[in-house]
């Protein structure tokens, strides 16, 4: 073998190597749990007055209380267990109202709110 | 299970890099070159690169022409029918043995090991840069690798008519990242695009190493470019910074340059020698000039633009070092332009340019603005401290020491000392001195481009210092200062990129907050989202794949500034209860925004039209029904 196929084999090998730890090091960050540490709340049908929401757990949390309330009545709530990485949807009645109704989620240290507003 | 996926990905992802960025143009040099020694195996390997691109290209623009889908089929039959008709004439043709190459790639075992040795701290530096910086959250790179995806999900090619200005984008910066998603399914959000964009900066600096070798027929010279070019300042912009950016046209067009320049060059070494009598290879390679400098048009406007200048400029400089000899330099030179594969490399080029894809900056009257007064004081030119910042202080330092050697040693005959003659000077000009040129374009940007003519002169002024028996020490004592400095400020500005954090926290939420609303809205839905607090936004758009506005953007707050810009986009956010922002609200439709609930959100909670639909951490949805 010459130097110069010494050379290109060198440089192709290199990059390979460097592309595939590029690529393993994006994968790890981007898909991997260990590396996100939140949790979010969303309505599963954001456009219409159905209110069932779903929990998304990435965090370390595990154990998550929520409530309902219209803004004078609580009208619903639960403690729930959501493991990391995972997803929780509740099954709610649809209600039919002029008020603002509100989801709050608390993990016990912070809390999210959504809300949908019929007023 | 997931090591098979993971080693079957990558076999996949590499063989299509072979197939799309190797094999054409390894197969057209071998049908235009055969296996003579007109050029080196490392010559072949880099060179394969650049006019894979370019042909690449053309395969494209023919199979859109066509009206054929692009797409695996299309593509695959496109390589597969360009390499084997060039197979077929490299079979037909008969090649005189060319031996010009000899002794110029054989190196000896010390600069052999050093190569080696340079090339693995290039990569090595880049890479741990690149670790760090990995994840898809920049913004130019969202762009472009929308546009990437775009080709690839409609199957022809853009005109970018949705964006603001067409001339921003041109089309050969998205077709290579396209071709290889076609073949290899690699994700876009994947480490695909810097991969790729990683490579055409890795073989930019090889194609300053073969041009440097061919200039200067000096190894030593073209190892120490390696040096100056790859190791020092690897980080910094134009180099992996620019990777990570996702700085498409600067990152092929850095790479396209000195390609292009080493074909011209090769093309016009005859005029070295007294007899004037053009070389077996002139036409050819001068034919492959034609064909990468519009590769290059196809590729980046701002390179082409500032090539065409260093074009002229080098033309100029050579027939004036050479004005005696013009009597028999026109002949020389006339013999090889007015020849059949010359005249057919233009004609095909030009063909290509004006009827079968023009690139959208031709008609969109972007040479016009770039010409002229400077309209904004960003394009008023860099200082002398700028231009230092940019191209690395000391390597500033000892690119001036070499411009002056290189005059000092002038070889007028030598096309190449022309060239980096010319690519320094104006290059220096256009971005510290634009109004000389009536040039209205960003003086940073052109400023970058400075790297490489400077890292050339100091390997050069290197050599020459150390080689030059006539210098006494104590100048060779104040080079040397100089170069400690160099290699200081080299090394260290690499030494971030062993410091870099990654956190994909934020990202995450983006692109999850995006995959909720492309789930739960159609494109009657009109989504505002900010590009001020939000991470990675541009990305958003290629969840949607909805045009390339969609979703919408409340830009940069300094853009607003402008009382003649839109302020829709920024009222809808900042003051959505404002009387201009609900009259927005109403003609656009805008009905999903996108926020940071750290910097917005307040002012929608406020309000009894807005509800709030998805709350994490760095990301909140409003909807407001319409």
């Amino acid at each position: 073998m010459n130097q110069q196929t010494k050379i290109i084999i060198f440089i192709a090998g290199l990059f390979i190597l460097s592309s595939i730890f590029l690529f393993s090091i994006n994968n790890y960050y981007l898909n991997s749990e260990a590396q996100k540490n939140w949790w979010a709340v969303y309505f599963v049908n954001p456009k219409d007055n159905n209110f069932n929401f779903t929990i998304e757990n990435h965090s370390a949390k595990t154990n998550f209380h929520w409530e309902m309330s219209d803004g004078e009545n609580k009208l619903n709530s639960t403690d729930i267990n959501i493991a990391k990485g995972s997803l929780w949807t509740s099954d709610v009645q649809n209600l039919k109202t002029d008020k603002k109704i509100t989801i709050t989620v608390s993990d016990g240290e912070n809390k999210k709110e959504i809300y949908k507003n019929f007023k | 299970m997931y090591i098979i996926n993971f080693i079957q990905q990558h076999i996949i992802f590499y063989l299509a890099i072979a197939l799309v960025l190797f094999l054409p143009g390894y197969v057209l040099l071998l049908a235009i070159f055969g296996k003579s020694g007109t050029l080196s195996a490392l010559e072949r390997f880099v060179v394969s690169l650049g006019l894979s691109l370019v042909s690449v290209d053309v395969i494209f623009f023919a199979i859109n022409r066509l009206g054929i889908k692009i797409d695996r089929l299309s593509v695959f039959t496109g390589i597969i029918i360009f390499s084997l008709v060039n197979l077929l004439i490299f079979k037909l043709r008969k090649f005189k043995e060319d031996k010009e190459t000899s002794g110029l790639f054989s190196f000896t075992k010390p600069e052999f090991i050093l190569i080696m040795l340079l090339v693995f701290l290039t990569i090595f530096i880049k890479t741990a840069y690149l670790s760090g910086s990995i994840l898809p959250t920049s913004t130019d790179m969202g762009h472009h690798m929308y546009w990437s995806n775009w080709i690839v999900q409609s199957g022809t090619l853009p005109n970018y008519s949705d964006v603001a200005d067409p001339a921003t984008f041109i089309v050969g910066e998205h077709i290579p990242f396209a071709a290889i998603q076609i073949f290899s399914g690699a994700g876009f959000l994947s480490a695909f695009p810097q991969a790729v964009l990683f490579l055409f900066n890795l073989f930019g600096i090889l194609a300053v190493f073969i041009l440097v070798l061919r200039i200067f027929e000096n190894r030593k010279v073209a190892i120490l470019s390696l040096l100056f070019a790859g190791v020092l300042y690897a980080v910094s912009s134009p180099q992996a910074k620019y990777v990570s950016g996702g700085v498409v046209g600067n990152i092929l067009g850095n790479f396209l340059v000195p390609l292009v320049f080493y074909f011209y060059c090769r093309a016009l070494a005859f005029l070295k020698e007294d007899n004037f009598v053009p070389g077996n290879s002139s036409k050819a390679f001068l034919s492959l000039a034609i064909m990468l400098t519009f590769g290059l048009f196809y590729t980046h406007h701002l390179t082409a633009f500032i090539f065409l200048f260093i074009f002229a400029c080098l033309v100029m400089l050579f027939l004036a070092a050479n004005y005696r000899d013009l009597e028999k330099i026109f002949p020389a030179i006339s013999k090889i332009i007015f020849s059949a594969p010359v005249i057919t490399a233009l004609a095909v080029s030009l063909i290509f340019f004006f009827w079968v894809f023009t690139p959208t900056y031709v008609s969109g009257g972007a040479v016009d603005m770039a010409v002229g007064v400077a309209s904004k004081s960003t394009r008023t030119g860099l200082t002398f401290k700028n231009l230092r910042g940019s191209a690395g202080e000391a390597r500033m330092a000892l690119g001036i020491v070499g411009i002056m050697v290189l005059i000092f040693s002038y070889r007028r005959k030598n096309i190449g000392y022309a060239i980096i003659t010319a690519w320094t000077i104006m290059i220096y000009v256009m971005s510290s001195q634009p109004h000389l040129l009536f040039i209205n374009l960003p003086s940073s940007r052109i400023g970058n481009y400075l790297t490489y003519p400077v890292a050339i002169l100091g390997a050069y002024s290197f050599w020459w210092v150390f080689k030059n028996p006539r210098l006494n020490n104590l100048v060779r004592a104040g080079f040397f200062v100089i170069l400690a400095f160099v290699l200081v400020g080299g090394l260290s500005d690499s030494a971030g990129a062993f410091k870099t954090k990654i956190s994909a926290n934020e990202l995450s939420q983006t692109f999850d907050a995006s995959k909720y609303l492309s789930s739960k809205t159609a494109t009657a839905d009109k989504i505002l989202k900010d590009h001020n607090y939000v991470t990675a936004d541009s990305w958003m758009k290629i969840f949607f794949m909805r045009g390339y506005r969609y979703p919408d953007s409340r830009g940069l707050f300094g853009r607003y500034e402008n009382s003649s810009r839109e302020q829709c986009t920024l009222l809808m956010i900042s003051e959505p209860n404002g009387e201009t922002a609900q009259k927005c609200y109403a003609d656009s439709g805008t009905n999903f925004l996108v926020v940071n609930p750290r910097f917005d959100g307040g002012q929608f909670k406020k309000l009894d039209d807005f509800s709030e639909v998805y709350a994490g951490p760095d990301i909140s949805v409003f909807y407001k029904k319409n």
